[in-house]
């Protein structure tokens, strides 16, 4: 992209606090669009010059208009909550060319296509009835050139201008370079990978371990009972990755065990907070009415349970907190069964 | 239950260009000198970019050598040319001279040796497709055919001359035929068939010129030009040769570059992007790509040498659908020792004997009066996207697609040959899907597929390879047992039909008994040992295990393990 153009080509689809951030750290190297939908938030944010308490560099172009984005732009980075991104896509695709690339930023699995309700005992899911992020626009869009953007990317302490790490996962060498040109700055490193799915699959798993991150630090628990969960935990995510076609390699680098610690160590993460107050005794309803964003973990950790039931896997951790979401099992007597644990090998996943 | 047949009355169709003046094959052949000059100076400058210098270059001509030195003593052909030896021995000693620095221009003798290597191999894969040879077979074949068909399975009717069989009563075709004729004059056609027999060749070339479209270019296999009549022919009909003993960098690109530049000429093209011919009996699941790269790579050159009106390139899938493969008995042999290992003990009976030759083969399949379909896929451009019948693409929401969006970036068509290569496992995903939705289910798979699995699930513990050895005993399925597995088959089978997943033979949906009835006649029809057979006891007994696991494979993959 040539930072000299006059206007931008590169544009931010979604206007949430990781699109801002990612807005803001594109506009190091050129201008860049921000798209939001609405008009009162684009005025809002156009007159504050701030959005979820980031402040905007002024390369950053706030707009609602797609059509315009997408005529003038070829580089695109959609990052809209999993809930809508099938939507939002479907409603992109008209406006959209094979010559466009797409590297999205959501960490979510799509399952729209099936149906799936927490009180059923037997909740069953197929690989198939999960879609990742790439596969919906896959699946909705001419576009082939497209990949996934994931690392422990907390908004807040990009906001802030601390050096942090991503990878752009694609298939195409093409588009991992047009990214990096973008993104890289000395603030922002970037890797690359071909394991899109990997890369997906671990930004999203890793939502599962920071709500019960946030339940042990509910708790009063500290960083022994903190990094079991982590290690532990990423071998329940490797297994379910397994499911979804992912490379084991992909959990052990900076959008896999790099984000799981990142997001468990804050206590800024909306999972970790949804986890936090599950401990302090509210109510899920209460917890998600008192928050601006969606915490992807709830949905995720519902999914991995289905997928499990379906292939056999054996992922405790999981299981408990999604018994601690949906089943009102008290979080002190969770741990308590999965302490009672035996004969457990550490590390399995290496031996695969 | 009403009986829907799928089938199409061929006979309908003419030649959609009459007059071979029109026909790109026709066109390349006039210059066929000219054309293999621009396939060896293409394939110099492939090599050139790929390998960047000159001691790079010398490394792949001293790997070729050694190749081509091992593929000589070890599995000679009758109809290798007698000077080869002489030829490489002289670029061994052209090599030997550059290595001790005896030779003043190193580079340009390098290239000369390279160019020699690479025109020999041009020359050697070329093909030679004549009018009148082409004109001779288009009038004989189906009397051939017919004739053959007649007379061979007269010997079952003690009639010689009878003339009871028509072709269109054993050869059935199915799929967008219309379409697929009215995309001969928009672009260039490419056919990808399934490969489960020696004679698909013979039957698809014969199909695809029945429905009317023009002579095409396909890769035959050397072996195949071991007959010399056939050889002779093969030629003439627009094959070209392709030796899959020479594995050597320099041949291998030569060959793509023939591929990609008659492609890129608009020569209607066919050939089996499996390879080889599937040994399991299963439809294929992957594809080797280097063929099919060639036909990203032509409709990248074309949509580069004219951005707005580029020659477009339409992939047609094909499956053929048969009740029996001759070779069946080898080919699960071959799959189960590759695969089983140690685990695969053979049966004690009798070495198997290939029935290699093509003709024998087309006889005794005639021979059984089996009947066989061809089944014509969806034509999609290179990117799976469907076509319209003006050679339109248009994307999942119908929108239209200019195809050359695609190898663009920031607005600019540009090379990147990664990228093609994501593209060409794409394509192959897109024509792997189609096989499935092209597939037709005949009686006698379905038959094999439910017996295997009872049998199977009878056996929960037993591996692949001790299942194929159990005793007679545990080989007994009741006839009960039989109809409540293809009632159920059949339910599923039919709810697939609907929602466009796969096709049914008009048999599937006559009563069970008469599927089983029409079943137990068809499969495994030619062999001496029948697969599966009713006893008087009215109860199904497999007494070829393999077999019955071969043609058990040909419907495995659709999920439909779980619905018995």
């Amino acid at each position: 992209m040539k930072p000299s153009s006059k206007h931008p080509t590169v544009a931010v689809l979604g206007a949430g606090s990781f699109g801002t951030a990612v807005a803001n750290l594109i506009s190091d190297n050129c201008r860049v669009y921000l798209y939001t939908r609405s008009p009162e938030k684009k005025e809002q944010i156009s007159s504050t010059g701030f959005n979820y308490g980031q402040k905007l560099n002024e390369r950053v172009i706030v707009s609602n208009d797609l059509e315009m984005i997408t005529e003038q732009c070829k580089l695109l980075f959609p990052v809209i909550p999993s809930a809508n991104f099938r939507d939002f896509i479907k409603r992109l695709c008209p406006l959209l060319k094979p010559d466009h690339i797409l590297i999205h930023g959501t960490k979510g699995f799509d399952i729209s296509k099936a149906k799936v309700d927490t009180d059923d005992n037997d909740l069953l899911l197929s690989r198939k009835d999960v879609a990742t992020m790439s596969e919906v626009i896959q699946e909705e869009t001419n576009v082939l050139q497209i990949g996934a953007l994931a690392g422990p990317n907390l908004s807040s302490e990009i906001a802030q201008g601390q050096p942090t790490a991503a990878v752009i996962a694609s298939p195409f060498k093409s588009v991992i370079r047009e990214g990096t040109k973008v993104l890289k700055s000395r603030r922002f490193m970037i890797l690359s990978s071909h394991d899109m799915t990997g890369i997906e699959t671990a930004g999203v798993l890793k939502n599962i371990m920071a709500i019960g991150a946030g339940i042990l630090h509910g708790m009063g628990m500290g960083n022994n009972t903190r990094a079991m969960l982590i290690s532990r935990g990423l071998t329940e995510m490797i297994r379910i990755g397994d499911v979804m076609g992912s490379d084991t390699n992909s959990f052990l680098g900076v959008a896999g065990i790099g984000d799981l610690i990142a997001t468990c160590s804050s206590n800024l993460s909306r999972n970790f907070t949804v986890g936090y107050w599950l401990a302090k005794g509210k109510e899920l309803p209460d917890i998600l009415n008192d928050m601006n964003e969606v915490a992807e973990g709830i949905k995720t950790v519902m999914i991995s349970k289905a997928l499990a039931n379906q292939y056999k896997i054996h992922i405790p951790i999981t299981d408990k907190i999604f018994q601690i979401l949906f089943k009102e099992l008290p979080a002190a007597k969770a741990i308590n069964q999965l302490m009672d644990y035996r004969d457990l090998i550490d590390a399995d996943f290496m031996e695969q | 239950m009403p009986e829907k047949s799928i089938y199409i009355d061929v006979q309908q169709f003419d030649p959609v260009l009459p007059d071979h003046v029109d026909w790109p094959l026709y066109q390349m052949s006039l210059n066929r000198e000219q054309f293999i000059s621009e396939v060896a100076e293409a394939t110099l400058l492939e090599l050139k970019k790929s390998k960047r210098n000159n001691s790079r270059i010398r490394d792949i001509i001293a790997k070729t050598y050694y190749l081509e030195k091992i593929r000589m003593k070890s599995d000679p052909y009758k109809i290798d040319p007698e000077d080869e030896k002489p030829f490489w021995k002289k670029v061994k000693s052209k090599l030997t001279e550059v290595s001790i620095g005896n030779i003043d221009n190193e580079d340009e003798e390098i290239h000369q040796v390279l160019k020699s290597i690479v025109k020999r191999y041009s020359n050697e894969i070329a093909g030679n497709f004549k009018i009148s040879t082409f004109r001779f077979a288009q009038r004989m074949t189906p009397l051939i055919l017919r004739r053959v068909l007649n007379s061979a399975s007269a010997k079952y009717l003690k009639k010689f001359y009878a003339n009871k069989y028509h072709l269109s009563d054993v050869l059935h075709f199915t799929g967008p035929i219309n379409k697929i004729r009215s995309l001969v004059d928009k672009g260039t056609l490419v056919f990808v068939p399934t490969h489960f027999s020696n004679m698909d060749s013979i039957l698809v070339g014969w199909a695809i010129e029945s429905i009317g479209i023009p002579p095409l270019i396909y890769g035959a296999g050397l072996n195949l030009f071991n007959s010399r009549i056939m050889g002779y022919y093969m030629g003439r009909l627009g094959a070209y040769t392709l030796d899959r003993r020479k594995k050597n960098p320099i041949y291998l690109e030569t060959l793509k570059t023939y591929s990609r530049l008659s492609v890129e000429k608009g020569c209607h093209y066919l050939f089996y992007p499996g390879g080889t011919r599937a040994r399991s009996g299963a439809l294929e699941t992957r594809f080797k790509l280097g063929l099919l790269g060639t036909i990203t790579d032509a409709q990248y050159e074309n949509c580069l040498k004219n951005e707005e009106a580029y020659k477009k390139i339409f992939i047609v899938p094909v499956v053929i659908n048969y009740h029996f493969v001759l070779e069946a008995k080898q080919l699960i042999e071959q799959h189960l020792k590759k695969t089983g290992e140690e685990k695969y003990l053979k049966n004690d009976e009798a070495d198997i004997k290939g029935v290699n030759n093509v003709m024998s083969l087309v006889w005794k399949f005639f021979s059984t009066s089996s009947e066989m379909a061809i089944s014509f896929g969806k034509p999609m451009d290179i990117f799976g996207n469907d076509v319209d019948e003006e050679g339109n693409s248009t994307d999942k929401h119908g929108q239209q697609v200019k195809i050359h969006d695609y190898f663009k970036l920031n607005g600019k068509i540009v090379e990147d040959q990664q990228r093609n290569q994501i593209f060409t496992g794409l394509l192959a995903d897109h024509i792997l899907k189609e096989y499935r939705k092209s597939t037709i289910v005949f009686s006698s798979q379905l038959l094999a597929f439910a017996a295997f699995q009872i049998i199977k699930s009878n056996n929960k513990r037993l591996d692949i390879y001790e299942l194929l050895r159990l005793p007679e005993d545990d080989r007994t399925i009741s006839y009960d047992l039989m109809t409540n597995a293809l009632y159920k088959l059949i339910q599923h089978l039919k709810a697939m039909n609907e929602s466009g997943q796969i096709l049914l033979d008009p048999q599937i949906h006559k009563s069970i008994d008469q599927l089983i009835e029409h079943g137990l006649k068809n499969l495994g029809v030619y062999h001496n040992v029948k697969p599966l057979i009713l006893t008087e006891e009215n109860e199904f007994v497999s007494n070829n295990m393999n077999l019955l696991y071969f043609y058990h494979n040909r419907l495995s993959g659709f999920g439909l393990e779980t619905v018995i």
